[in-house]
C-alpha cells in the first residue's frame, strides 16, 4: 500500500484557489510532530555514532588517529548546532500553527537563576567572560510561569550576552527582582559590542560577534512571551558599550488561561535543575570557543 | 527479540522498529563499560511489555520514536499501567515530548517519585553510569518470592496490595505516609478506598499467622514482632520494606569481608 495522500483541501480540483487560503491549509496541515520526531531520532542516532566512534579513537596513536578524532569532534559540533536550529525551527512552526499554548507551573527563580550561572567559572577561564549573579537579597521568588519558554528566553539572552563580549572578554549581570506585585524582572546586561545603531560600523561590529546564527532565537523569544503575556526589552547599556535584556513576568498567567498547578518538592526541585543544567550545557556547547570543552555537571545534580 | 546471555550483569532493553537503531544503541552500550551491560532487543512492544510483567528486572528502557506494533506514545501508557515495581528505573524515549511523559509517570499531587525517572541523551551516559554503580533494587518479583516463601494465599487479594504497597514504599529513600502515599495510592489503582486496601493486607497476615510457615515465624522473629502480637498494616509494610532492602543472609554464607573461594583478593588502590 502507498503512503496516504494529505493533499490540502484547498487543491483539491481548485486550479486558481487563494493563496492565502492555500498557504493557511499547508500550515495547519503540515505534520510538526512527525517531521521534528523524525529529525531528532537521525540527530540522536548521528550523536551516539559520534560517541562511539570517539570512544574507538581514544586509544590509538598516529597522524590518522588524530585526524579522526578531530574529524569526529567537528562532527560533534555541526551536529549540536544542526539540533539547536532544528529545535527552534520546530518550535517556531508549533507556534505558527497555534498548537503551542503556555502551561504554567510554580517556578522558584532564584534556584532557576543559580543553575543560570552554574558555569561561571568555566565561562571566565574560557573566554574570560564574568558572569556575576544578583538576587537583590532574595532567597526564594516565586513565579507562575511555562519553565520551557522561561528556560528558552534566558538561555538565548546569556548566549546573546556572551557572544556579545566574546572575543576578549567582558561582563554579563543577570539580575532577578521582584517586580513588588507578585511577579518578576529578569534582566541581563553585558559589556560587549552593543546594538546595531544603524551606522555601518555598529552593524559590521554587530555581525562579526554573531556569525553563524540565524536570528530565529530572538524569533522564538518574543514568540513565547506574546503567548505568555511577558515583555522582552532590548535596549543600550545604561552607561558604556553593551546591551540590556529586560524580561518582565506578571504575577499571573495573562489571557486567562487557566494554570495547572503542580505541587513541588524536592525531587521535583533537583529534576527540574538537573534539566537545566544539561540545557545550559548544550546551549553553552554551542557557542565559538566552548564547542569542545566537556561540560561535568555540578555533584548535586550528577545522580538521577 | 534478540535474547542476550541471562547473567548478573544490569540489564538494559532497547526498543524499535528498526535494526539500525538496535546497533547503534547497542555499540554505544558496548563501549561504556566493556560489557558490563546486558542489552535485549525487542521489535514488538507487546513482547517487551509481557516479559516486564512477568517481573524481569530491567533496569533501563532505550525506547525508539516507534515500535513494529504500537508508537511509543501507546508504549508509554501501556507501561504507565504496569505494576510500578515492574518498571524500568531509567527510560530513555527519544524524541518524546519530556513534559507528556513527566505527566504520564507522575501523579499530580507530586508525593511519589517518578518511575521511571526520564533520561536525556545528554545525561544518558551519566545517568547509565550511575546506574551501574548502584545496586540491583528489589521488585515485585522480590515480594512474591518473599510471600512464596511465607505460602501465602494467592488468591487472596491482600497479596496484590501487599505487592503493590511494598513497590510505592521501596520508590522512597527515607519516610512516606503510610496511608496518604501508600494506601491511597494502591486504594486508587483498584478505586476502593485505603480502608478496603489496610483490611486485605490485615487479612493476610492474619493467614500468615495461621499458617506459621517456618520463613514467616522466622521473620516476626528477626523483626521483633513476636507471634501472637498485633502486626499493623504500616509496621507490616516498613518490615517487608526492609526485609527486600537488607535480605538475611544464606545459610553457610561467607562472613562480611571474607573473600569467596573463586575471588581474589582486591589489590590495593593507587594512590594518585
Amino acid at each position: 500500500m502507498n503512503e496516504s495522500p494529505s493533499l490540502p483541501h484547498a487543491y483539491d480540483g481548485q486550479a486558481h484557489a487563494d493563496p492565502d487560503a492555500l498557504q493557511k491549509d499547508l500550515l495547519e496541515r503540515f505534520p510538526a510532530y512527525a517531521f521534528e520526531s523524525e529529525c531528532q531520532r537521525s540527530l540522536d542516532m548521528i550523536a551516539l555514532c559520534q560517541r562511539y566512534l570517539s570512544h574507538l579513537a581514544q586509544d590509538r596513536d598516529g597522524p590518522e588517529a588524530d585526524e579522526m578524532r578531530q574529524t569526529l569532534s567537528d562532527l560533534a559540533v555541526a551536529a549540536n548546532r544542526l539540533d539547536r536550529n532544528l529545535s527552534s525551527l520546530t518550535s517556531l512552526l508549533r507556534c505558527a500553527q497555534q498548537t503551542e499554548a503556555p502551561q504554567w507551573e510554580p517556578v522558584e527563580l532564584c534556584a532557576f537563576a543559580q543553575t543560570l550561572c552554574a558555569e561561571q567559572e568555566l565561562l571566565q577561564k574560557a573566554l574570560g567572560v564574568r558572569l556575576a549573579l544578583d538576587c537583590g537579597g532574595l532567597d526564594e521568588l516565586t513565579v507562575q510561569a511555562d519553565r520551557r519558554y522561561l528556560t528558552r528566553i534566558c538561555l538565548h539572552l546569556i548566549s546573546n550576552a556572551v557572544r556579545a563580549c566574546t572575543p576578549g572578554g567582558g561582563r554579563i549581570d543577570l539580575t532577578l527582582r521582584a517586580d513588588g506585585r507578585g511577579g518578576a524582572v529578569f534582566s541581563v546586561t553585558d559589556t560587549g559590542c552593543g546594538l546595531p545603531d544603524g551606522t555601518p560600523r555598529s552593524q559590521q561590529e554587530n555581525r562579526s560577534h554573531f556569525l553563524g546564527t540565524t536570528k530565529s532565537g530572538l524569533l522564538l523569544c518574543r514568540e513565547y512571551c506574546r503567548l505568555a503575556g511577558w515583555t522582552l526589552e532590548l535596549r543600550p547599556r545604561a552607561a558604556g558599550h553593551g546591551a540590556e535584556a529586560l524580561l518582565t513576568l506578571p504575577a499571573r498567567p495573562a489571557f486567562g488561561q487557566t494554570p495547572v498547578l503542580r505541587s513541588c518538592d524536592e525531587s521535583d526541585a533537583r529534576r527540574d535543575a538537573r534539566r537545566l543544567w544539561f540545557d545550559l550545557a548544550f546551549e553553552l556547547q554551542c557557542l565559538p570557543g566552548l564547542e569542545t570543552v566537556h561540560f561535568e555537571p555540578p555533584p548535586s545534580l550528577r545522580q538521577i | 527479540m534478540n535474547d542476550a546471555s541471562y547473567s548478573g550483569r544490569p540489564w538494559v532493553a532497547i526498543a524499535s522498529y528498526d535494526p539500525r537503531f538496535f546497533r547503534i544503541c547497542e555499540h554505544y552500550l558496548a563501549c561504556l563499560d566493556g560489557g558490563a551491560i546486558r542489552c535485549e532487543t525487542f521489535q514488538s512492544g507487546q513482547e517487551l511489555l509481557a516479559r516486564l510483567e512477568q517481573g524481569a528486572a530491567c533496569q533501563a528502557l532505550l525506547l525508539d520514536n516507534a515500535l513494529a506494533d504500537m508508537d511509543t506514545l501507546t508504549f508509554c501508557h501501556r507501561l504507565q499501567q504496569l505494576d510500578p515495581g515492574c518498571r524500568p528505573a531509567l527510560l530513555l524515549a527519544l524524541t518524546c515530548d519530556v513534559r507528556e511523559l513527566d505527566s504520564l509517570f507522575r501523579p499530580e499531587n507530586g508525593v511519589r517519585p517518578c518511575a521511571p525517572r526520564l533520561s536525556s541523551l545528554s545525561s544518558l551516559l551519566l545517568d547509565l553510569k550511575s546506574l551501574l554503580a548502584s545496586s540491583p533494587r528489589p521488585n515485585a518479583g522480590s515480594v512474591n518470592r518473599l510471600l512464596a516463601s511465607w505460602g501465602a494465599p494467592s488468591q487472596m487479594v491482600g497479596v496484590v496490595y501487599l505487592r503493590e504497597s511494598v513497590c510505592l514504599a521501596l520508590q522512597y529513600d527515607s519516610h512516606f505516609a503510610i496511608r496518604k502515599d501508600i494506601l491511597q495510592e494502591v486504594g486508587d489503582w483498584h478505586t476502593i478506598t485505603d480502608e478496603a486496601v489496610d483490611s486485605g493486607i490485615r487479612r493476610l497476615i492474619d493467614a500468615l499467622d495461621r499458617k506459621k510457615a517456618p520463613a514467616w515465624l522466622s521473620f516476626r522473629q528477626r523483626h521483633h514482632l513476636p507471634q501472637g502480637s498485633k502486626l499493623t498494616t504500616g509496621t507490616f509494610i516498613y518490615e517487608v520494606r526492609d526485609e527486600l532492602l537488607s535480605p538475611p543472609p544464606a545459610p553457610n554464607a561467607p562472613s562480611e569481608g571474607e573473600p569467596q573461594p573463586d575471588e581474589r583478593e582486591p589489590q590495593p588502590a593507587a594512590c594518585v
